[in-house]
């Protein structure tokens, strides 16, 4: 209720500085899909069929991950921004789609942010109090709040099999904000167009800048500064998305 | 708030639809406000079930009654007993805040309400003879005000006895009360804690939230050749060897442990999760460092976990008289 009645007001105050043209432009739905590929094919759970960088090879059984804090921005600098916390999780179709609770005016934008996780702000124990969400806790003792995202898997190197729990969250007090800057490629959102497609590489968390050693970093990352600073560093490039008229 | 809004709701409408045929005053049955401890999360309660004083007494009577069975040899409470939070050897679960749960039995088994599982209890495991309760002096009586019903079926049988689990709540262990912030833990408990809670033990990610488990289906490499568990339920291999976590709340007065009753002592458990893993296929990423055996602790790490796992025990919940034969 509190949320709804926070995101009218900001709808309402964006629309108003808009309104320059003197036209109010339709108040539409807005949707996102989240899709999830390795090296650009959808990704094969369980399988140990991927290899990173330095050749050791790899399986994806866990994606598990919050969005929030999404923003649209619009030419002429206006932020339309949302407040809806989304969970999604490969394994539950249900989380793959997600029509927000509030409406955005149609029109161009030049670019989209969210944040991985959650806000420091938002990150508080207790706020999930049903699963899936709470699943995701991060216990008291390493900070509270919850996980951001937990990614896990099998991996092989020629001496050595072992697990990855790719866990992320807010060990140095940081939001992961993602942007995606489109002012040279603007994109309209509109009534028959107004489904956003978003795209995580798995593969780019393990590179750039950070070539990710499973061996090195281990199971278990939770506490680990050095891990959780390189997956921020990779996390720049790993989400892209294109715009589609209707959820899939 | 809403919660009993549509509870009123639903009684009305259910009252209104029994008008037709019913000659006698409608009796309609008490609201009853389950005690849901502090930091409990709100319970999920079925619009067709709304928890009634009448309900929750007949199921409790249900509960410890014999004559539920159609051999009338055993009761719910036969296995489940509450000296041991409702479970008994070697591999009862126990009845604990299961008003919280949606996938019962070792093997996933059953998805779904409370009310799902006691259905599948009373039609499939004690093969209830209805017409036992019919003909009982007492019973029609009973269904009639807790559900306005005049002949009893397996339905408001597994209702009842919904309603009574959902009073099965422990939420007042010695770690509840230190969340709570009106009790400490010892030092040893504390490093326990902190075991339970980081990487290093790692029992939270599956053992979660404040039910201590987070109800979903693992493998925690028990054994290199596992019972096949889930996979029976699915038919899907990857769910080979796969385990419903139970709660460790409470979990000092349910030995033995696992799905076979293999460990006597929760020090024979810490003892497998710190150096006995065994690999099969579809062991969890969580069961950290499978190849050297577990997650390695030491004397005094092993004590302490065992020490804080004690601190889950709730000895209010063992000696509720709420919970107890109504007929002693
Ligand atoms: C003969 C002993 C016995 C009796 C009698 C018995 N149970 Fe059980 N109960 C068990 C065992 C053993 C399990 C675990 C079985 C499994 O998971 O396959 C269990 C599991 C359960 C569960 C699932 C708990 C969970 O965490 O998933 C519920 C609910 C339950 N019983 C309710 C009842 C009710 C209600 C009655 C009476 C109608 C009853 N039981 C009578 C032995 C018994
Ligand atoms: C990967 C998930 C997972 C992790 C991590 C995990 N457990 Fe378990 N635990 C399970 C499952 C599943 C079972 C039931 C297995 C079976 O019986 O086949 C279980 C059973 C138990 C039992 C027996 C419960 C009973 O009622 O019989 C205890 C005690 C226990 N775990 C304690 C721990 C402790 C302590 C830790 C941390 C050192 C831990 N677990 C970590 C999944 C996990």
């Amino acid at each position: 209720m509190k949320r709804l009645f926070f995101l009218v007001t900001t709808l309402g105050v964006s629309l108003v500085s808009c309104n320059n043209t003197g036209n109010v432009p339709p108040a539409i739905d807005l949707h996102v899909s989240f899709s999830h590929v390795v090296n650009g094919s959808p990704v094969q759970l369980d399988a140990l069929v991927y290899q990173n960088n330095l050749g050791q090879e790899f399986s994806l059984k866990t994606i598990k991950y919050f969005i929030s804090r999404v923003k649209l921005y619009r030419a002429g600098n206006t932020v339309i921004a949302l407040p809806d916390i989304h969970y999604v999780d490969i394994r539950l179709p249900e989380t793959l789609n997600y029509t927000f609770a509030g409406k955005i005016p149609a029109g161009d934008y030049t670019g989209l942010s969210f944040v991985y996780g959650l806000i420091p702000e938002e990150n508080i124990s207790g706020r999930f109090t049903q699963p899936p969400e709470s699943l995701m806790e991060w216990p008291e003792p390493m900070g509270g709040g919850y996980h951001y995202a937990k990614i896990e898997g099998v991996y092989r190197t020629p001496s050595e099999e072992g697990f990855f729990n790719f866990h992320s969250g807010m060990l140095d007090g940081v939001a992961y904000e993602i942007h995606v800057d489109r002012t040279n490629q603007p994109f309209t959102l509109s009534e028959d167009k107004a489904v956003v497609n978003l795209q995580m590489e798995i593969q780019n968390w393990f590179q750039n800048p950070n070539d990710w050693d499973f061996a090195y970093y281990g199971p278990a990352i939770m506490g680990n500064h050095e891990a959780q600073k390189a997956i921020q560093e990779n996390g720049g490039d790993v989400f892209s998305f294109a715009i589609t008229g209707s959820l899939p | 708030m809403k919660y009993k809004f549509t509870l009123v709701i639903s009684i009305i409408a259910w009252v209104a639809g029994c008008r037709n045929n019913v000659e006698e005053p409608v009796v309609v049955p008490t609201p009853y406000a389950l005690p849901i401890p502090g930091g409990f999360p709100e319970m999920t309660i079925p619009a067709d079930n709304p928890t009634t004083a009448e309900g929750v007494a007949l199921g409790r009577q249900l509960y410890y009654d014999q004559r539920l069975d159609k051999d009338g040899a055993r009761a719910c409470a036969t296995c489940h007993l509450q000296a041991q939070a409702f479970s008994s050897a070697p591999a009862v679960l126990p009845h604990i805040n299961l008003g919280w749960s949606r996938k019962f039995l070792w093997n996933g088994k059953i998805s779904g309400s409370l009310e799902d599982i006691m259905l599948f209890e009373v039609e499939e495991f004690f093969q209830t003879d209805v017409d036992v309760l019919n003909s009982d002096p007492e019973y029609p009586g009973l269904f009639k005000k807790a559900f306005g019903v005049s002949k009893i079926t397996t339905r408001e049988i597994a209702r009842a006895l919904a309603q009574f689990s959902r009073t099965q709540i422990s939420g007042n262990a010695k770690f509840d009360k230190f969340l709570r912030g009106e009790t400490t833990l010892t030092n040893q408990e504390y490093l326990g804690y902190e075991l339970y809670y980081t990487e290093k033990g790692d029992c939270f990610h599956c053992h979660a939230t404040m039910f201590m488990t987070d109800n979903l289906m693992h493998n925690n490499a028990l054994d290199t050749n596992p019972d096949p568990g889930y996979f029976t339920i699915t038919g899907d291999s990857l769910d080979y060897g796969k385990f419903k976590s139970p709660t460790l709340r409470n979990i000092e007065y349910t030995a033995p442990y696992m799905h076979d009753g293999r460990y006597a002592t929760l020090e024979e458990v810490v003892e497998f999760y710190s150096s006995g893993l065994q690999k099969s296929a579809t062991v969890d990423p969580l069961m950290k460092n499978l190849g050297q055996g577990g997650i390695q602790l030491n004397a005094e790490e092993k004590a302490a976990l065992v020490a804080f796992l004690k601190t889950l025990s709730d000895p209010d919940f063992l000696h509720n008289s709420e919970l107890a034969n109504p007929n002693n």
